[in-house]
């Protein structure tokens, strides 16, 4: 099929790696099993922990970098190449699409139940943690709408706020869809928002200065309907996240795939039982109808143990099966609190050298196979919140090492 | 695990129902629970029901608005197959109360319709589309009067076979023509035989043969089986001439590679075999000929809009189509970016879900008004005859613009 | 029957569990003035930990005869009088290549003594409708096994002994006794807001289960138990469609049953001190796989999603030998024989038999107290059903039926938002364990990791009051607590989804001291 490089996995890394070898001229084809794990995500850009701005805002992802163990996933790629790789993720269009803002250091937004929780940028009108503080606030809750946790993002910031207030308003489909994606279609589908939001305009307290809606404004339209809704309420508006899988996590899986749509593949649906080696390298690899896939390199970007890149045997094994690649295995069957069986598992994951190729159990290393995002080990996306910092990190950095491969 | 095997048992696929970590990404992505909140999603009528319906028998209308596009399959990260579970539960092998409407019933016979209305074709094009006839099917037959209905062609296809020559040069290739092609258009099979025949290949079409797949997906099994062993005994014996089946139905060729396994449990060699052998025609090209090809395209003055049906994503392909396409010097070449035109096979005949239908397909048809293009392109029936009427574009099969560009 | 009769005796209750609620609705229903004190939530001991069996006898029926006799006597019993809490599946004792030859026709045998109906079944009928089961299966029995929601047990007990009259004290802590010229006068409990309140009686009645040994010592007595912890694992749909047995003198690894949408395997058995255990190690998962393997041939290859431990009370009699396995029947003591006169204890047996337990003690208590009423809790239905069985999809059908899907708050057990609002309101609940103990929420496979915050949702709604993030965390922490041991295949995805969603997500932060839990049995 002519294609220089596949891509295993449906995670941020395989998309972003493909975007970054178009630009670097290989074409690549990305096996999707299902949908990935960014989607869980809220559309936060998570990359260096609750850091806040401290040691001058430039600074901050490089101090964060160096403070890590030697074996994590940023330290591997080396802070130079992690703070590009980010720079380029913001500096593409494809952030250009969904107007991310950055600053080089984290921003703070809300979680679907209300806390505080860091993202390296902010999507368009995402709300940010600066924009209530003292303010007068009203929160949207949509008439039968399931999984936005007004009361419970209330109380959270009933602290910081100076008012606040949730508004119950009817949805702009009789239907009344409890669900968050229906709902976004249903926006998308609006002929008038600005009738829409002129009648909540009535019911929302005159002192309000800043609204806050659940992120269901829209899949496609989403920048219009939320600028009208600006326009009607002569309020400042924002999107607060629903319970995953929500729309802005959505919303940027449209815009990768369309990206890769525009000069590469996407097989959907499409998994990978075995991979065919000679003399250290990865020459196919074979999927679920038996089809015989060649490429010159491939990288593996699918998931880890969370989205089956890497599987936990009953007896406590973790193997990666395609390559028999080595695990850090942290014994996550020894322990002996919940808090630690968790961390255990997930910093366990291929071990890999610092170009990301993984090494087989019997001491082979592959020329043309590497290893990104939660497949790596030694770091713990939940405790660290750079989950979305090591898939941009580890995709862009390992098409960076194909193309040389390749070149030679 | 569904994930070991090739051609899983009907049995993988309803214990496939323990993946599912209820992370709703199924439920985002199907178009029916996004537009109606009658049907509550796959993840609600798929593995969660499954779990009660393995206690007892259970009385449920849900399964039934499920209309079987697959999206939810093809973008599930657990493996679960999801649109499979939902489609035993609406089986009438397992549930002896199950009812098939009489509309159902005709609509999951299209070659005997096909073959009656064939008798006196003008005479049958002529009450099919008489508004009069159209109301009266509605009333007392449920036949939704927006229901698009092709036009019944003759014998056009079978002359057209009876003139073909057999030249023991070339290698042999099966084509299963179905019976959209046998039957309303016979353009799309004349197409098709002229390329392969262009690509060096004898076709021996097989003609005549109902894949089942309206049985299938409305419940019909015990007819389902038998009509579907016919096949696959008519496909075993063409296997003797030759290696490989092609289809110009990604809906039935997606049955005969994965649902008989997973549905009628045929999982015997005979069976796998031919599942395994069956391609989509653009898949099976550009496998096997896109090299050739891509010195012999030449420009087409036209403005191509290509939407892929929801069954190609379960085939696990990409997008054959595509890659075909972009041989095309200078195409214009736009991509549809919605999951499903909303038809869903037979689904959208039925009065009372017409309305479904045309609520899925608003996105699409919106990004063809936006678009404007000379003609579209779909490569399964019931989706080319639904845009067509939508859109009011001449909607083909995208192997007649192939044929188109290489000027044969 | 007297009822609410102030002439009548005052008696204590100490222990919530299926024997304690049990004893409790028999003293009401003769007319003693009862208050039963339990420690957590009812049911939160021994009774929530069990097999899931309302066991048909068979099990025991070659090793204690007469006590296999009189749990089939209670599986009828308990079905009549509460058959909304009963399933009745049946049972099939299986056995397999290397079981001792000689045990089925001794098996046959004793069924007959103990009157358990028992027919041989065709392997090849059997392995038709199990189809999990191993092809290497020798021979099948049929017997009338049958399966038992505790909780709704429990609660049903709960509710009728308030019904006629009785006080139920949950979360309520025993303090101290207080007795004086070798009678009980009062007992001492605190509740867990700290308010301390003393209760006067006549009598108590010990029916703690794995603390009886403590509660004793209050009032310087002894009761010496023998404890055993048992390990089940939870397999996360109906693999079988009715309980299977090992047919073989009773050991561990010996059953997997049914109970809800889940199949529950074990046990594993394991001498213990401390009545509070409930850690599991992982070589117990380990052991248990291997046993149900000899079974169900795949079942490493399916998702259990939770395992859970409990201990097991029996008591040990005076000339105890540890060679000689204990008797499995429960044992009354009358602690005037040790110089207290209006203290008992009861102890030992199984959730099958714990109305017949209660009906012992209670008789004994009544001959010392010369109170002649009969025992009618055999015959007087606990609810007011219309007699329908334990319907695990009745929740399900029900949603099916009203067509309420948008309701759901707990996907996997099909629980809506108006279920949750009606039980917080009829009990004034807001704790979420206590809601889930009652309503099943959280209790599938993915272990709260969706319904968790919805339910948190629900229950701000109605009381702003309580730290709701705590609530969250705990919750979580809790579901996680039993999914450790079986974090493998798609529970370890699962709970690193959890992990997601809780953390990387909400940005809850679990630690060493927030997943220490007060109230360990929950």
């Amino acid at each position: 099929m002519n294609t220089d490089v596949i891509i295993v996995g449906a995670e941020l890394d395989a998309f972003i790696a493909s975007i970054r070898l178009q630009e670097l001229g290989y074409t690549s084809r990305i096996l999707a099993n299902g949908k990935g794990s960014y989607l869980y995500s809220s559309g936060n850009i998570k990359v260096l922990d609750f850091k806040e701005n401290n040691n001058s805002g430039k600074k901050a992802l490089s101090f964060f970098i160096e403070g890590l163990p030697s074996e994590h996933p940023y330290k591997l790629i080396g802070k130079d190449n992690v703070k590009q790789a980010i720079e380029w993720f913001f500096n593409h269009q494809i952030s250009n699409k969904l107007r991310y803002k950055y600053f080089e250091t984290n921003s703070f937004t809300i979680s679907p139940i209300g806390l505080k929780i860091p993202s390296y940028g902010l999507y368009f009108n995402q709300i940010n943690f600066e924009n209530i503080y003292n303010k007068d606030i009203t929160i949207i809750k949509f008439q039968n709408q399931k999984d936005f946790h007004a009361e419970l993002i209330a109380q959270s910031i009933k602290q910081y706020v100076n008012t606040i207030e949730i508004l119950n308003v009817v949805q702009p489909d009789t239907n009344q869809h409890p669900d968050s994606s229906s709902l976004a279609i249903s926006f998308d589908n609006l002929s008038s928002p600005e009738n829409y939001f002129f009648n909540i305009n009535k019911k929302i307290n005159k002192k309000t200065s800043v609204v806050i809606f659940p992120a269901v404004l829209g899949l496609n339209k989403y920048i219009e309907i939320i600028r009208s809704a600006e326009k009607t309420l002569s309020k400042k508006c924002f999107e607060a996240p629903t319970l995953p899988p929500s729309i802005p996590g959505i919303r940027l899986n449209k815009i990768l795939e369309r990206e890769v749509l525009k000069k590469n593949y996407i097989h959907r649906g499409s998994h990978i039982l075995k991979a065919n080696i000679e003399n250290n390298k990865c020459l196919s690899v074979v999927d679920n109808f038996k089809r015989i896939i060649k490429a010159r390199a491939f990288i593996f970007a699918n998931g880890g143990i969370l989205m089956g890149g890497i599987k936990v045997k009953s007896n406590g094994a973790i193997v990666e099966e395609i390559f028999n690649s080595k695990i850090k295995n942290n014994n996550h069957t020894k322990c002996e609190k919940s808090y630690e069986t968790l961390n255990a598992l997930q910093t366990s994951g291929v071990i890999t050298d610092s170009k990301l190729k993984p090494i087989s159990n019997s001491n082979n290393q592959l020329e043309n196979v590497f290893f990104t995002g939660r497949n790596l080990s030694n770091w713990n996306p939940s405790l660290e919140l750079s989950g979305e910092g090591v898939s941009i990190a580890s995709g862009w950095y390992s098409a960076n090492n194909i193309s040389s491969y390749l070149n030679n | 695990m569904i994930i070991n095997s090739y051609q899983p048992s009907s049995e993988d696929i309803l214990k496939s129902m323990d993946n599912c970590t209820k992370c709703g990404i199924c439920n985002s992505y199907c178009p029916v629970s996004n537009v109606t909140n009658q049907f509550p999603g796959p993840k609600y009528s798929g593995p969660q029901s499954q779990r009660f319906r393995s206690l007892e028998d259970l009385v449920e209308i849900s399964p039934e608005l499920c209309n079987g596009c697959g999206v939810c399959m093809s973008v599930c990260p657990n493996e679960v197959a999801i649109t499979d579970i939902i489609t035993h539960a609406k089986s009438n092998l397992n549930n002896k109360n199950k009812k098939i409407s009489f509309i159902q019933t005709l609509l999951n016979r299209p070659d005997t319709i096909g073959k009656l209305g064939n008798i006196f074709p003008t005479l049958s094009n002529f009450i099919l589309h008489n508004n009069f006839f159209r109301y009266l099917a509605s009333q007392f037959f449920h036949l939704d009067s927006n229901a698009p209905l092709p036009s019944f062609h003759g014998k056009k296809f079978k002359k057209f076979l009876e003139k073909i020559k057999i030249d023991s040069n070339k290698t042999n290739i099966i084509y299963f023509s179905g019976c959209a092609v046998d039957n309303y258009d016979s353009e799309v099979g004349i197409a098709a035989i002229k390329v392969m025949s262009y690509l060096g290949y004898n076709v021996i079409a097989n003609t005549d043969l109902c894949c089942s797949l309206p049985m299938l997906s409305s419940g019909e099994w015990d007819a389902a089986i038998n009509r579907s062993k016919k096949l696959l005994n008519s496909l075993t014996r063409s296997l003797d001439f030759a290696e490989n089946i092609i289809s110009t139905s990604t809906s039935c060729s997606l049955t005969i590679k994965k649902k008989y396994s997973a549905y009628l449990n045929f999982t015997d060699p005979k069976s796998t075999q031919i599942s395994q052998s069956t391609k989509d025609i653009c898949e099976y090209i550009v496998e096997k000929h896109r090299d050739f090809l891509a010195k012999r395209m030449k420009a087409i003055d036209k403005k191509i809009f290509y939407h892929g049906p929801c069954q190609l994503q379960s085939h696990g392909i990409g997008q054959p189509v595509v890659e075909l396409l972009r041989l095309i010097p200078k195409i214009s070449l736009s991509l549809s970016e919605a999951d499903c035109c909303g038809i869903g096979g037979t689904y959208g005949y039925v009065k009372g879900r017409n309305e479904i239908s045309e609520l899925i397909g608003k996105s699409l048809s919106e990004q063809i008004k936006f678009h404007k293009p000379d003609v579209i392109l779909c490569d399964s029936e019931t989706c080319r005859w639904n845009i067509e009427k939508n859109s009011g574009i001449e909607t083909l099969h995208p192997i007649q613009i192939i044929l188109e560009s290489l000027n044969v | 029957m007297f009822k609410n009769n102030k002439n009548m005796p005052k008696i204590i209750v100490i222990g919530g569990g299926a024997t304690g609620c049990g004893v409790a609705r028999d003293l009401v229903l003769r007319g003693y003035q009862t208050t039963l004190i339990e420690f957590g939530d009812l049911g939160s001991g021994t009774t929530s930990r069990f097999h899931g069996m309302l066991q048909s006898g068979a099990r025991y029926v070659v090793s204690d005869t007469s006590y296999a006799a009189e749990c089939f006597r209670e599986r009828e019993s308990i079905s009549k009088i509460a058959p909304e809490a009963v399933e009745l599946i049946g049972g099939l004792f299986i056995s397999l290549p290397n079981d001792p030859e000689d045990y089925p026709e001794k098996f046959i045998k004793c069924c007959e003594i103990a009157k358990i109906p028992c027919r041989e079944i065709q392997i090849d009928e059997v392995l038709k409708k199990e189809k999990e089961l191993s092809n290497n299966i020798l021979r099948a029995f049929q017997v009338p096994d049958a399966i038992i929601n505790p909780w709704k047990l429990v609660n049903l007990l709960a509710k009728d002994i308030k019904t006629n009259g009785g006080e139920v004290l949950t979360n309520h802590k025993v303090v101290s006794i207080k007795q004086h010229n070798n009678l009980v006068k009062s007992v001492e409990v605190i509740e867990k807001n700290g308010f301390k309140k003393i209760l006067e009686c006549d009598c108590i009645i010990n029916a703690s289960g794995p603390w009886s040994s403590k509660i004793a010592k209050l009032v310087d007595q002894e009761v010496e138990l023998q404890l055993t912890k048992g390990s089940v694992m939870v397999f996360s749909h109906r693999i079988v469609s009715q309980v299977i047995n090992r047919c073989r003198i009773p050991s561990s690894n010996d059953i997997m049953c049914p109970s809800g949408t889940v199949c529950l395997w074990g046990t594993t058995s394991e001498i213990v001190n401390d009545p509070d255990t409930t850690e599991i190690r992982p070589e117990e998962i380990q052991e248990l796989l291997i046993g149900a393997e000899e079974l169900f041939p795949k079942i490493k290859n399916y998702r259990s999603f939770r395992a859970w431990a409990g201990v097991r009370p029996l008591v040990k009699p005076k000339n105890f030998d540890k060679n000689i396995p204990l008797p499995r029947s429960h044992s009354v003591i009358d602690h005037d024989e040790n110089g207290l006169k209006n203290f008992f204890t009861v102890c030992g047996g199984s959730l099958t038999t714990h109305r017949s337990m209660a009906e012992d003690v209670v008789n004994k208590l009544g001959n010392k107290l010369g109170i002649k009423t009969p025992c009618s809790t055999d015959t007087i239905p606990i609810s007011n059903s219309k007699n329908t069985n334990w319907i695990p999809s009745s929740y399900f059908q029900k949603i099916e039926n009203q067509k309420n899907f948008n309701d759901v708050v707990c996907e996997c057990e099909a629980i809506t938002k108006t279920d949750i609002e009606e039980i917080m309101k009829n009990e004034n609940l807001s704790d979420f364990h206590d809601i889930r103990r009652r309503i099943r929420v959280g209790f599938g496979p993915c272990q709260g990791t969706f319904c968790n915050s919805r339910l948190a949702e629900i229950v701000v709604n109605h009381k702003n009051d309580i730290d709701i993030k705590k609530s969250i965390l705990n919750f979580w922490s809790e579901r996680l607590k039993g999914s450790m041991r079986t974090s493998y295949g798609d529970q370890a995805k699962q709970i690193l989804l959890s992990d997601y969603i809780h953390q990387e997500n909400f940005g809850l932060r679990l630690t060493a001291e927030n997943s220490e839990k007060d109230d360990i049995r929950t």
